[in-house]
């Protein structure tokens, strides 16, 4: 597995910027009442709030005059527990699956910076749990609280645990006889037996199991 | 990197054997052992020493630190440092996984060795985590972790170089759109902060 990294092409991505975000209007804006589903004119008038998907507003500029982006709920929530540094209880998947790609395509739209932040120090702080989660067990998985990159994470993490373990109890990882190998070997056991040498078993190949194990 | 291939490094180190048999040097890729006189120790590869033990040509004299006492200090002692110690050698996982699992007759008090050397590599594995966990959190931008061994690495990668990916990217995205209102002249507070240089390099060794 290769770490995420967003991409034109990557799903997580899309996923990500299909998310609706609410903007606030600052023109009129002619002709598209239509993404209004409440308004009755034909413009887009100032001072009404829409829902926009991400993939379209962060290609607008951050001080751009038509639209003033609002942020959104769920980082102000958080910005209390980075605070207390309380971080690890929070259910960031229930509060958004793509909670840090998300915020970090918002960061430049909010003022104050704050969601920047947020989401650097949430994931600053609960790495450690991260860490934690992973090398104890790979059961109790409790979906609901591991942001999307969280959970490659865990996975991650997951992963080395198991191929650690199975190192411990000397399983798997057997060397095999590469195919190409076996077919010769099976060829030539054929056209010795045809030349009716046989009865000499000494070279016969045998599986070989892994050596030192 | 997976564990086999931990093992596989770790199988290049020496260790001492006896041969119950006589035998002229080997020649081998990477160079000669031998020559074998039976009832001499002879230091041979581990991966040579645990296929001459299974097949019953040689015993196997344990390293001088696979014992008891040694290894309780050693325990004692990364229990009451602040740092990782010094292992006595740098594949001890390997080579007392390997030893004791091919030739556990070779090895007096075999069963407690085996749980002293875990308990020894949860503790330092558990240390690792704690200053893993320091260093994030904390203001510095590298970290030098001395006498971890490949098999300690192991259990916290791939995982932490990826958080520290993450940990970079939102990091950068953070003071590059403060320092954008900041040259607006909006928030004066400065950008010096050293912002890519956190990930990977928290393994200098």
């Amino acid at each position: 597995m290769m770490n995420y990294f967003p991409n034109y092409y990557s799903i997580e991505d899309i996923f990500v910027t299909q998310e609706k975000v609410e903007c606030k209007v600052n023109t009129r804006l002619q002709r598209l009442g239509f993404l209004d589903a409440g308004a009755e004119t034909e413009d887009l008038e100032p001072g009404r709030t829409i829902n926009l998907p991400l993939w379209y507003i962060k290609e607008l500029k951050v001080n751009n005059s038509y639209f003033t982006i609002g942020v959104p709920d769920i980082y102000k929530n958080v910005h209390k527990a980075v605070c207390e540094a309380e971080t690890t209880h929070i259910e960031l998947g229930r509060l958004h699956p793509y909670f840090y790609e998300f915020g970090r395509y918002l960061t430049p739209y909010d003022r104050n910076h704050v969601i920047g932040r947020i989401i650097f120090e949430t994931l600053r702080q609960r790495v450690r749990h991260l860490l934690d989660i992973s090398k104890n067990d790979g059961e109790s998985k409790r979906e609901h609280r591991l942001d999307n990159i969280e959970s490659k994470l865990h996975e991650a993490g997951l992963r080395t645990n198991t191929q650690y373990i199975n190192w411990l109890q000397m399983s798997g990882n057997h060397i095999r006889i590469s195919q190409l190998v076996e077919e010769h070997q099976k060829k030539r056991k054929r056209a010795e037996r045809s030349d009716d040498e046989g009865g000499d078993d000494t070279d016969t190949p045998t599986s070989k199991k892994r050596s030192t194990m | 990197m997976d564990p086999s291939i931990i093992e596989f490094i770790g199988e290049k180190s020496m260790i001492s054997i006896i041969p119950n048999f006589s035998n002229e040097p080997l020649h081998l890729v990477y160079g000669s052992v031998g020559p074998f006189r039976a009832g001499f120790p002879v230091f041979v590869p581990l991966w040579l020493a645990t296929h001459l033990r299974k097949q019953q040509k040689c015993r196997i004299v344990p390293p001088e630190w696979m014992e008891l006492e040694t290894l309780e200090e050693i325990k004692e002692e990364e229990k009451r440092s602040k740092f990782f110690t010094k292992m006595p050698c740098e594949h001890y996982m390997v080579v007392a996984q390997l030893v004791m699992s091919t030739a556990p007759d070779d090895v007096p008090r075999c069963e407690e060795l085996r749980t002293i050397i875990k308990d020894i590599f949860d503790i330092r594995e558990s240390k690792l985590r704690t200053s893993i966990d320091a260093f994030i959190k904390g203001e510095g931008t590298y970290a030098k972790l001395d006498n971890l061994t490949l098999l300690e690495i192991h259990s916290v990668r791939p995982i932490l170089p990826y958080s520290l990916d993450h940990i970079a990217r939102y990091q950068r995205m953070a003071t590059a759109s403060q320092r954008d209102t900041s040259m607006l002249g909006l928030n004066t507070t400065g950008s010096a902060s050293g912002t890519g240089s956190m990930s990977n390099s928290l393994f200098t060794q």
